[in-house]
């Protein structure tokens, strides 16, 4: 079977879709299906010569460049978006016509289902949509009909987790009755992977002593991730033990101004470290060198870091969004989406309790080796396709 | 029969919209149907309070243009204002409507004209034909902000019309389309052949500056990004074994393209050999077709080029990317290549610009595909064989 995978990112550019695009097109190849993967590149500089090629330094991918970032600071206006968007449609076609591709999966609804579908379309292939996370789009007057259109034409459709399946439901139930969920895997890994050493010099390359309660942020900070949130809890932590908060990502330039005032505002300035974002390789060894990992989204959206890190181990806090993975105080703590105090709250029990955190990480990682398998991903997956591909 | 005509240009207006609009409106008025015309005031500021300027045509309608109106200040302005300055339009044109009492609407370009006309044809419960004609539909249909004012235009449309496969195609991918859905080319008024190059190309090599002895290649219109001019200068650059020179018959639509072009041309080493005319008027523009050995047309997407039928009608010779492929046949009436592909149009023009009997008969077999297919009356008798669809429809 010859697959054509479209994920909105895929390595070497890094973030949740495309760590979870790496690890399933790995598992499928494995698996005997072949597997194309689209890279749209948004690492080089966007410009308007787009071309869509079959990149002979990687196996079976299709490179996609230039191409826009919406991480980008740079605005680019939408009228420049679209013929980026129909030159790679365009291209892209003619690529996988080429291949011989006989079953397109997206990953992203926008921008890579919305040009996943119209390739599908030319070929006259079926389309499996990949739900990951909306973001904000179902609220959004300028995409929200791309969106409903893009699940309306898809010829199945396979969401990331159960939250996204009750987002879907009130969204688009005709879409919802048919759409199946494909839960979100790890990759196991031997554990522990870091001994004192590693994990103190770690520690010390963002300025935090081994006794320090370290709490991990891993991601770009847009409104997504609600800034004032978490800097709102961490501030109601008593400063002893000694509490420091690492921000693996980008802070967009749109929350900038509010994320600075708050820190100033509310004393944060020496609790609060902020470096880019790591490979999906180094990603777990900073997760294990943490004491706490925070996910407080109240987007609906993927589970890889809560994945990652309960693979590691590690004391999860994150909103009650996680709730299909994280069971409250059996492998990790759950608060309620938008609340500060209770994230607070859980922050100072935990920064203060060791013997918690060991014990929640411990289950944390047990839960993800047994139910969390990529294996079973794949399989879902391919049997999927088989069904798609039949019909 | 009364057909409103609502195009989202008309001249004076340029480009290919504009001039369209005009020949199809002309024609069916010539072949007696009744028409009048609604277009935009392109020259009101946002501030202007909404109006209707009426003009009675020398042809003996009326055109009608409504403003304020966006389109030429589309990326200044919000949402907000936008929506505001549609549903201001909305009301003027409903009352054209009724005053005009039209059988049909018909309109040219999806947004926004197509997308007012379909809801004043719903208000008034008549047939609404929409004629889509390039990037309306080949970049609206990638735009977030346009995607569901384009799916509501053209699904409840009663017919479409492209002038083109490629956009048929592009359309049929996409969305449930109208019983009535057809591809109707462009049209060209078919005049005498031109007698007199000799004449022409001295005229125009002393006027633009352009060298003896070396092949002058046109590209017209406005260069914009989607045309291809870079891939035509790289293109020029690259021929080995003549050294054409390149005229270009428009303008930059805005300052940064032309800054871009002209940064192109220093680098490649062309400054001697690309002259610009500035804007021309449409008649001034079939003038010098005739003067020039040879168009290209190298768009990356297009709807169908008014230019490229003048000069196929002109008897010029067209190096055109397959976006044409089915108007031009490589070899006979013109020369295609690859859209993209800088090295197979540097090719091109290597091996042909030296050849002057075969532009020739390149030229004469242009002129007489223009006559043969796409004389106006040909695009004139579509369109009135879908309107007597549409209306003889329950």
């Amino acid at each position: 079977m010859r697959v054509l995978l479209v994920p909105e990112a895929f390595p070497p550019s890094r973030g949740g879709v495309a760590g979870s695009a790496d690890r399933i097109v790995g598992y499928l190849r494995q698996a005997g299906v072949e597997v194309w993967a689209v890279d749209f590149d948004g690492r080089a500089e966007f410009g308007p010569s787009l071309s869509v090629t079959v990149d002979r330094t990687r196996e079976c991918t299709v490179l996609v460049t230039p191409f826009f970032d919406n991480d980008r600071p740079v605005r680019i206006p939408e009228r420049v978006k679209a013929v980026a968007r129909r030159e790679a449609t365009l291209q892209l076609t003619n690529v996988a016509r080429s291949l011989g591709i006989q079953l397109i999966h997206s990953m992203s609804v926008f921008n890579a289902g919305f040009i996943a579908t119209f390739v599908a379309g030319a070929l006259a292939r079926p389309h499996l949509v990949g739900v990951r996370g909306f973001g904000r789009h179902p609220f959004d007057g300028f995409r929200a009909e791309c969106v409903r259109w893009v699940l309306e034409r898809a010829t199945a459709v396979a969401l990331a987790n159960r939250s996204l399946l009750e987002l879907l439901s009130v969204a688009h139930p005709a879409v919802a009755a048919h759409a199946t969920v494909i839960a979100d895997s790890v990759s196991p890994r031997p554990y522990p992977g870091l001994d004192a050493a590693a994990r103190d010099a770690l520690r010390a390359e963002v300025g935090v002593g081994p006794d320090v309660v370290l709490i991990i942020l891993a991601a770009n900070l847009r409104e997504k991730k609600l800034v004032g949130l978490v800097l709102q809890a961490l501030a109601a932590v008593p400063l002893a033990p000694a509490t420091r908060l690492l921000i693996m990502g980008r802070v967009h330039p749109g929350v900038r101004d509010q994320f600075d005032a708050d820190l100033r505002r509310l004393g944060l300035e020496e609790r609060v470290v902020v470096r880019e974002s790591v490979s999906q390789e180094v990603l777990p060894r900073w997760l294990e060198a943490s004491d706490i990992v925070v996910l407080p989204s109240v987007d609906y959206g993927t589970t890889n870091i809560v994945l990652e890190a309960m693979e590691r181990a590690r004391c999860v806090v994150a909103s009650d969004i996680f709730a299909e993975v994280i069971r409250h105080e059996e492998n990790g703590i759950l608060v309620n989406r938008l609340d500060p105090a209770a994230l607070g709250r859980a922050f100072a029990a935990l920064a203060a309790d060791l013997q918690s955190r060991n014990r929640l990480g411990t289950a944390a990682r047990a839960v993800a080796l047994a139910e969390c398998r990529p294996d079973r991903e794949a399989n879902a997956y391919i049997g999927l396709y088989e069904r798609l591909v039949a019909s | 029969m009364k057909v409103l005509v609502f195009s989202e240009q008309y001249p004076p207006e340029r480009g290919g919209v504009a001039i369209s609009a005009q020949r199809i409106v002309s024609a069916l008025h010539e072949a007696g149907v009744e028409m009048a015309v609604v277009c935009y005031d392109p020259d009101s500021p946002p501030s202007d309070f909404p109006h209707v300027c009426s003009t009675a045509e020398s042809e003996g309608f009326w055109l009608h243009r409504v403003g304020p109106y966006f389109k030429n200040r589309a990326e200044q302005l919000g949402e907000d204002e936008k929506a505001s300055m549609r549903r201001n339009a909305l009301l003027l044109v409903n009352r054209l409507a009724e005053q005009f009492r039209p059988d049909l609407i018909h309109s040219f370009y999806l947004l926004d004209a197509g997308f007012l006309a379909s809801l004043v044809a719903q208000r008034l419960r008549i047939p609404h034909l929409t004629s889509v004609r390039g990037t309306d539909l080949s970049r609206g249909l990638f735009h977030a902000g346009r995607f569901a004012l384009l799916r509501h235009t053209i699904e409840s449309a009663s017919g479409i019309t492209f002038v083109n496969e490629y956009l048929s195609g592009l359309a049929r991918t996409a969305f449930r389309l109208p019983r009535i859905s057809e591809v109707v080319p462009n049209g060209v008024f078919v005049a005498e052949a031109p007698h007199d190059q000799t004449a022409r190309r001295t005229v125009m090599r002393t006027k633009y500056a352009i060298r003896d002895d070396h092949p002058v290649v046109g590209f017209v219109g406005w260069a914009r990004p989607k045309k291809g001019l870079e891939d035509l200068l790289e293109a020029l650059a690259a021929v080995k074994q003549i050294s054409p020179d390149l005229l270009i018959i428009g303008d930059f639509l805005e300052e940064s393209d032309r800054e871009g072009f002209a940064g192109r041309v220093r680098r490649l080493g062309l400054a001697e050999r690309v002259a610009i005319t500035g804007p021309l008027d449409h008649r001034r523009v079939r003038d010098l077709l005739p003067a020039l050995d040879a168009v290209v047309i190298p768009s990356w997407d297009d709807g169908m080029p008014n230019v490229l039928l003048e000069s196929m009608e002109r008897g010029v010779p067209v190096f055109g990317s397959d976006v044409f492929a089915d108007v031009l046949e490589h070899g006979r009436n013109g020369f295609v290549f690859e859209r993209h592909d800088v090295a197979q149009l540097a090719l091109l023009l290597d091996q042909w610009l030296q050849q002057p009997d075969v532009l020739t008969a390149a030229g004469l077999a242009a002129r007489q595909t223009a006559i043969e297919r796409f004389d106006y009356r040909h695009e004139r008798d579509a369109y009135l064989r879908i309107y007597q669809s549409l209306l003889s429809e329950p």
